[in-house]
């Protein structure tokens, strides 16, 4: 059942060997870019359904507090905003879904197409859905000196730099991709935020493992799957790369409306520098897009109020 | 307090990328390494695969037992007779080739794993040993630059290694030390071919060579437009006198060089007839890849595709096909075995088909439903079985070696169904 995709893949690298001079370097990095912005659909769904998300916390909060006692209630007035909002709550995961096999599919491609060894390449013969590669294979799979098929550690010295890069580059592609998630209403840290940040860094330390472990092909693989990904969220203005030396362009502000309104500052700013929560109240003024964000909840609020207190 | 809903959300995260981590870790057990070498010494067969090198009997399909100089059984200290095996485990060794006997000693063998350690060995008490056969626990090896994915070939003075990566080497016998080494492109993965005073190889970078074997001179190259796993083979119109001609050829033979041909299967869809002096003569295209090393009886040369086609093409006239079946399996990538009726292959998915040699009909179907990719190996008549057999190898250690006679009876599996 996965050859149905993996099969296409596996023939779509050998269709980018051949192209690239026989280059197995470019061909991944070509592939993986190609893969990346075939999926881009996705990943603005995906971040569209993440931001319409996260717009709908401070109602969530408040049904989750008005019906604590009454799960059913709470899962009806859920339903309800997520309808009323136009929102799939499941719109953020499915996209991810639906990534997932491509990308399995791809780490998968190239293991099969720098295959090394007699039983690899006897699989990899099946696997090519069109003939005239035939010529091509195998594959080269040496680069700068070093065997993509085998791990960093049994390849030159310099080869450990790629787990390295792989870290640096995850770590980097989250921080100016992933947005920053405000602290709750009464300052305390919020623990999605703790949950995503803690999250990031396993999978900063996991990505590093495998490619300690796993063949250099991957980690070039990974490299490059991470740096397109943060080309792909500048040009659609969604990198924050100001975070990365503190001085991000969208300061986080507390979920609730009432920031705006200053009523309840004095809360956050048992967390935050006076100076950081004026750049954040006048920014949100300012910026039609960061502060609507809080006055459109603040009107939405208004809104709500009395429809959810006479639910 | 936290919400519901991002919890939930980073579960299915969480399971996602969890698929995705065992995705990932399933990778590398699921693609192996390679397939079993069959020998006959003795009229035992070596079994060379993954990280043993066993012996088994070849009229009863049991493991040969050890036995000391007045040929009784050894026993390990609760009585249980010791078999004859030897294990990599204890040098971490991985074997591709057969071992080497030597040819002043019937005791003492080259070993040489994957890795390109060469070992000694005793083959009478199965241990690694020294030089003169003294079996020890950590036992000298020499290391060579390169890794070796197929059987080492040798004659009186040299051992000569194809190694996966690049590059043919040859070894003093004596003293393993490097006699020359011949540079290639890419890997050989296939046992060279030793014709007279000449060492001949094909590489996976579409590259036929013939060298002088004492010091490696190249005499030609041809490239014959996509890579080579299987080993070439050599014909010069000499009659088969049995089935059993598949080891590498002694260079004390009588070639009719002359008349001499190479016939060789390629990833490009190929099978290419090329001369003594390196010159292309025909090219026969076929349906998929060829990983078979030919056979040639009587003119006519049997070999079977990836496909799972079998080809018959008369050597003496321009590979002209003869006939071909399509087997309706995977792919063929062990060698056709030719008896006098029949030509016997074997899938990869572990259907054994006797075809007639005449026509290409299918007269035999036989399922031992295991991956199989060796060559199968040709066990002669004797005095107490007068048919000869067909031993096929899977990549299943609990289900190794098939033993069926040459009419399609099936005589033993190894090991013994318990």
């Amino acid at each position: 059942m996965f050859d149905l995709i993996l099969n296409p893949f596996i023939t779509m690298m050998a269709l980018f060997y051949s192209v690239f001079s026989q280059n197995i370097v470019l061909a991944i990095a070509v592939f993986t870019i190609l893969i990346r912005l075939a999926t881009s659909p996705l990943l603005l769904q995906q971040h569209r359904s993440t931001a319409k998300m996260q717009e709908l916390q401070p109602k969530m909060k408040k049904l989750q507090e008005k019906y604590k006692n009454d799960r059913e209630k709470l899962a009806q007035a859920q339903m309800e905003m997520y309808r009323e909002a136009g929102v799939n709550p499941l719109g953020g995961c499915l996209p991810l879904l639906v990534q997932l096999p491509i990308f399995l599919a791809m780490y998968q491609t190239i293991i099969h197409a720098l295959a090394n060894t007699p039983y690899q390449l006897i699989d990899l013969s099946g696997r090519i859905l069109f003939p005239g590669f035939d010529n091509i294979v195998p594959l080269q799979n040496t680069w700068a000196g070093m065997d993509l098929t085998l791990p960093p550690t049994i390849n030159p010295t310099y080869a450990l730099i790629l787990p390295v890069l792989v870290m640096v580059t995850q770590w980097v592609s989250y921080k100016v991709t992933v947005p920053e998630i405000p602290p709750n209403e009464d300052g305390t840290p919020n623990q999605m935020a703790q949950t995503t940040k803690t999250m990031a860094n396993v999978m900063m330390v996991m990505f590093g493992f495998f490619s300690l472990s796993f063949s250099v092909g991957i980690s070039i693989y990974f490299v490059v799957s991470n740096i397109t990904g943060m080309v792909q969220y500048t040009l659609l203005g969604k990198a924050d790369w100001g975070k990365l030396v503190g001085k991000s362009k969208v300061k986080p502000v507390p979920t609730s409306a009432k920031t705006v309104d200053g009523n309840k500052i004095g809360s956050s700013s048992t967390v935050k520098p006076a100076s950081a929560r004026a750049g954040t109240t006048a920014e949100a003024r300012q910026n039609p897009m960061s502060g609507a964000i809080s006055k459109t909840e603040k009107r939405k609020n208004n809104k709500m109020r009395p429809r959810s207190q006479t639910n | 307090m936290n919400t519901s809903k991002p919890s939930a959300r980073l579960s299915l995260l969480f399971l996602a990328l969890l698929i995705l981590f065992i995705g990932v870790g399933c990778v590398p057990t699921r693609l192996g390494t390679g397939w079993a070498s069959l020998r006959l010494v003795d009229n035992n067969i070596l079994v060379t695969y993954n990280d043993r090198i066993l012996l088994v009997d070849s009229g009863t399909g049991r493991p040969v037992q050890l036995t000391d100089n007045d040929g009784r059984v050894r026993t390990n200290q609760d009585g249980t007779p010791l078999r004859w095996e030897l294990l990599g485990q204890p040098t971490q060794s991985q074997f591709f080739a057969s071992p080497v006997q030597m040819t002043d000693s019937n005791e003492v063998a080259l070993v040489v794993d994957y890795q390109g350690k060469i070992f000694n060995a005793n083959l009478k008490q199965a241990c690694f040993s020294t030089a003169s056969g003294s079996c020890v626990d950590n036992a000298p090896f020499v290391t060579i630059q390169g890794k070796i994915y197929t059987d080492v070939v040798t004659d009186d003075e040299r051992l000569y290694l194809p190694l996966s990566e690049h590059d043919v080497l040859a070894l003093d016998k004596t003293s393993l030390t490097e006699d020359w080494r011949f540079i290639t492109r890419r890997g050989v993965w296939s046992a060279p071919l030793l014709i007279g005073e000449n060492i001949y190889f094909a590489e996976m970078g579409h590259e036929f060579y013939a060298l002088n074997a004492e010091n490696g001179t190249k005499l030609w190259q041809v490239d014959l437009g996509g890579a080579v796993a299987a080993s070439p083979v050599f014909y010069d119109g000499t009659p088969a006198t049995d089935y059993a001609d598949d080891v590498p050829a002694p260079t004390d033979m009588n070639y009719n060089l002359e008349n001499g041909r190479f016939y060789v299967g390629t990833f490009n869809r190929s099978i290419v007839q090329i001369s003594m002096d390196g010159a292309i003569e025909t090219v026969f295209t076929t349906n998929d890849w060829v990983w078979s090393t030919p056979k040639v009886v009587d003119g006519v040369l049997y070999t079977a595709d990836l496909s799972g086609t079998v080809y018959a093409l008369d050597t003496t006239n321009n590979l002209s096909l003869i006939w071909k079946q399509d087997t309706q399996t995977t792919g063929i990538r062990a060698r056709p075995m030719v008896t006098q009726d029949s030509v016997i292959v074997v899938s990869q998915n572990g259907i054994v088909l006797w075809l007639n040699r005449a026509d290409g009909s299918v007269t035999l179907r036989q399922e031992i439903n295991e991956e199989t990719l060796s060559d199968m190996l040709y066990v002669p008549p004797t005095e107490s079985r007068p048919e000869g057999l067909v031993v096929i190898s899977t990549i299943n250690p609990n289900r190794l070696l098939f033993a069926f006679t040459v009419q399609g009876q099936q005589v033993w599996l190894y090991p013994p169904a318990s």
